[in-house]
């Protein structure tokens, strides 16, 4: 009897094992920016260091509202144009006193500054650079412009694929050896003058701030973990540990994308009815098997 | 739920579980960065630009530093008539502006502002040499005028003058030129913050040497004093320290003094070029009390003692001796794994007291391929080789040539490129092929084990209502056979013949089969008998001293009931091996 109840225990455990890898294995994916992806370009490292305690996902508009003047709101690469509700929302989370901060490079984002009534944009183009934090002139190193920044400034940053600003005050600054590549060919052209480009800049809008970093990538698992782009790290974890709350833009976000597997097992994870069906039905069919056994 | 139908459950399940795991194995999500390089037009996969080279300002902006001070001494050394001196600055601005220009062509900068100051550096080097060329003709024209004059041939005399004025012409707006490359050659320096101190003063200079050409009578030629004595103490210099290893910095200092009749001035404002083993080291200027300094750090100096003295426009210092000493280095060398097509990257650095700049290193592969390579500012440096397949030894080497610093050579380091062409073994799908196969195995042993155990169906020490025949309830109680043992008081012998008799020896022969199996259930407490064949009953009595006759009585068995015709020759041994198989019971269990 002890022979085969050990010989259960294992056949037990080694299907547990299977079971923990294929869900684990299935409920990551590989979209680009997702919190769920655990390569190169998602940016699961990035929110599994931020304190659950003090963050908050934003999924609907109205949750944005009656949060103190010192929350901070992070939207991170925006995939489309925000929707009338979305911009009072935003606009009302201004007028309150607290503090935006868009990372964004491909200009979805300029629908977001106009509707909230900056005057900061995102430029198309490439911001190209000899000052490169890899072989490729998109890896741009950007310095910092200013010693009095609304959050601390690390001395450099390492973008990838950044865009240029126009407007606002300038905090980090891409060196004099840069220029915007229009034409996506890696090369200086003639009409892509050198010089320095702004990546990151703020203005005040109404009694809040608005910050805007021109990349996202900033977020993703390949410059954010490595150990040479800890200057990225350690802004990216100082700027995550504000005073007041941290809120994470999950309505207009590329983070919050998941598909197949992982996007069924995040809905069931995140709408509390069903998660609270499925608890019911584990904890009855736990009742059942013991009862079964009990017999 | 059937015990059979539970485990083909699991095993479906435990198989589906394995098949979706190797559907993706090829490709997880669990995946390393390094090796994840499909393409993204949002971001570049920066783990995988880690292995190649790198170039930055950083790397770029000392030697078009260099570039640009160059103008400063040239036009100094053609200003006081160094003209030998001229001359080899402009060889090595040349040989400096090849390397510049490799680079814009390297770095694709064709268009910035590295490649606008190589243009106009350029421009300044060609009116430099067109000045030093003036000059040297005018000298001679000017000696050759003398001459005639001395020898009272005017008409010579007024030739050579023409053709002085001739040239003289040729260098009007020559300055205006100069000046504009060098507004130009300032302008863009400046954008990446690049010291343009040198450069500029060379636009001065050069308007100097052009008033000087225009106008000779008014501000006669200062020629090269070949008579002055050094140590004239009209201009000083002192060296702190006065000895120095690599990079250690030396302070060179003095002062510069004027003779006007008897009395001696300060020279504030003028020109002093520091001399090393006589070729110009550095220029600077007199501050407005006479006095000059001048921080230079030892750098390409060879080890051993140096002769410095200073020039000013019109005197030379005392020779000071600059005594450097030799340090030793260490060369380290770092090798990527070999791509497919054999690639390695060879890194590294060079080391002494500090880094070591600019240093040529010779990375040797097998003691026969030399290739050469340089180190960056940071003393590092890298290069790609391909390789053919084999095993092959890499070290690199740093001479120390023209630096105060000993030789070194790395640690050597052995490379092997597959001798399969395009094939890299994937070493880390290997381990998950041979874990996954370690997983199957252990799965596959674990399950034939039990299974093994389930088919014996031996359960010790079971309740004794499950023994067959032991429970008025059972259903595994044969009613006929326990009948015909217990209530008549029947031997099985007698039970045999009645049934051989009244229904036949197959009928018979399973009667006496389901005695013996009934018996042997009960003695081996087997539950559910009746669902075992006759074979794997035999194969639940082992250890018991009637197991052998049992199996004998089954293989006899089987033959009488399923095999046809039977003999007489076969009943009989039938009937032996149950008698036998049935006294050894009995003996069992008395």
């Amino acid at each position: 009897m002890n022979i085969i109840r050990a010989v259960t225990w294992i056949a037990g455990i080694v299907i547990c094992a299977s079971v923990f890898l294929l869900v684990v294995h299935l409920s990551a994916n590989n979209m680009e920016f997702s919190r769920y992806n655990a390569g190169w370009n998602g940016t699961s490292s990035f929110f599994f260091d931020l304190d659950r305690h003090q963050t908050i996902d934003i999924r609907k508009p109205g949750e944005l509202a009656g949060y103190p003047g010192n929350t901070t709101l992070l939207i991170i690469a925006p995939h489309r144009a925000p929707t009338t509700e979305e911009l009072a929302a935003y606009s009302a989370f201004l007028k309150d006193g607290n503090t935006i901060f868009l990372a964004d490079d491909f200009g979805t984002g300029n629908a977001i500054l106009a509707g909230i009534g900056s005057r900061i944009t995102i430029l198309p183009g490439n911001l190209s650079s000899l000052d490169r934090a890899y072989p490729d002139p998109y890896s741009v190193i950007v310095y910092r412009a200013t010693e009095d920044g609304p959050v601390p400034l690390p001395v450099s940053l390492a973008l990838n694929r950044p865009a240029p600003l126009e407007g606002g005050s300038s905090l980090m600054l891409s060196s004099v050896m840069s220029w915007v590549d229009l034409n996506g060919d890696k090369r200086l052209n003639l009409g892509e003058g050198m010089g320095t480009f702004p990546v990151m800049t703020t203005e005040t809008v109404g009694s809040g701030r608005i910050i805007v970093l021109s990349d996202p990538s900033i977020f993703i698992n390949s410059m954010y973990s490595q150990a040479e782009n800890a200057n990225n790290r350690e802004f990216l974890k100082t700027f995550a540990s504000p005073k007041g709350p941290l809120l994470i833009d999950q309505m207009n976000s590329r983070s919050a994308d998941a598909n197949g597997f992982s996007g069924i097992l995040h809905v069931l994870r995140n709408t509390i009815s069903i998660e609270l069906i499925i608890i019911g039905a584990l904890l009855l069919g736990t009742a059942w098997a013991w009862k079964k056994k009990a017999i | 739920m059937n015990v059979k139908r539970r485990y083909v459950i699991v095993a479906v399940f435990f198989v589906g579980i394995l098949a979706a795991l190797a559907g993706s194995i090829h490709s997880p999500l669990l995946y390393s960065l390094e090796k994840d390089l499909f393409p993204s037009p949002f971001h570049i996969n920066a783990e995988a630009l880690k292995d190649q080279g790198l170039n930055s300002t950083s790397d770029v902006l000392p030697d078009v530093q260099d570039f640009i001070d160059f103008s400063g001494p040239i036009s100094l050394s053609i200003q006081i008539h160094d003209i030998e001196q001229a001359r080899r600055d402009l060889e090595r601005f040349q040989k400096s502006r090849g390397s510049i220009k490799n680079l814009i062509v390297k770095l694709d900068m064709n268009e910035s502002e590295i490649a606008e100051i190589e243009r106009n550096s350029a421009l300044q080097r060609e009116i430099l040499e067109s000045l030093m060329n003036t000059s040297v003709t005018l000298e001679s024209l000017q000696l050759m005028e003398i001459q005639y004059h001395s020898e009272n041939n005017q008409d010579m005399a007024t030739t050579v003058r023409l053709r002085g004025e001739e040239i003289r012409k040729k260098v009007k707006g020559l300055n205006t030129q100069y000046r504009n490359a060098t507004e130009k050659v300032t302008q863009s320096a400046k954008k990446i913050g690049l010291n343009t101190t040198r450069n500029e003063e060379s636009s001065a200079a050069v308007d100097e040497i052009v008033r000087t050409i225009e106008n000779p009578a008014a501000t006669p030629v200062v020629v090269r004093d070949t008579v002055l004595i050094p140590g004239d103490e009209r201009v000083s210099l002192f060296l702190r320290p006065e000895t120095g290893e690599y990079r250690d910095v030396i302070e060179y200092m003095g002062i510069s003094l004027t003779l006007r009749g008897n009395t001696t001035l300060r020279a504030n404002k003028v020109p002093i070029v520091l001399y090393m083993d006589d070729l110009p080291l550095a220029t600077v200027q007199t501050d407005n009390f006479g006095y000059y300094n001048a921080k230079i750090p030892i750098e390409r100096t060879k080890a051993g003692a140096h002769t410095v003295y200073a020039r000013s426009p019109t005197s030379r210092s005392v020779n000071r001796t600059l005594t450097v000493t030799a340090v030793d280095s260490a060369t380290f060398l770092n090798v990527s794994k070999p791509d497919t097509s054999g690639l390695v990257n060879c890194s590294g650095s060079v080391m002494a007291n500090y880094p070591v700049r600019s240093a040529s290193v010779e990375i040797l592969w097998d003691d026969s391929h030399v290739l050469v390579t340089k180190t960056d500012a940071r003393g590092e440096f890298i290069k790609e080789i391909e390789l053919p397949p084999g095993r092959h030894t890499i070290v690199a080497k740093f001479s120390g040539s023209g630096y105060p610093i000993n030789p070194s050579e790395s640690k050597t380091v052995s490379v092997d490129v597959s001798l399969t062409p395009g094939y890299e073994p994937d070493y880390g799908l290997i381990l998950i092929i041979i874990i996954s196969a370690i997983i199957l195995l252990l799965s596959a042993a674990a399950a034939r084990w039990y299974l093994r155990r389930m088919t014996n169906k031996v359960l010790p020490a079971p309740d004794p209502a499950d023994i067959p025949g032991t429970s008025p309830d059972d259903e595994d109680s044969p009613g006929t056979l326990e009948d015909l043992l217990e209530d008549k008081n029947e031997t099985l012998g007698a039970g045999y013949a009645r049934l051989l008799r009244e229904q036949g020896l197959t009928a018979a022969s399973r009667k006496a089969y389901e005695h013996l199996a009934l018996r042997l259930a009960r003695d081996m407490r087997v539950k559910r008998y009746r669902s075992l064949t006759a074979r794997e009953m035999a194969r639940t009595c082992r250890g018991k001293p009637y197991c052998s006759a049992f199996a004998r009585f089954i293989a006899i068995y089987e033959r009488v009931r399923y095999g046809g015709q039977v003999s007489v020759k076969d009943q009989t041994v039938f009937e032996t091996a149950m008698n036998s198989a049935e006294d050894l019971m009995e003996g069992e269990h008395h």
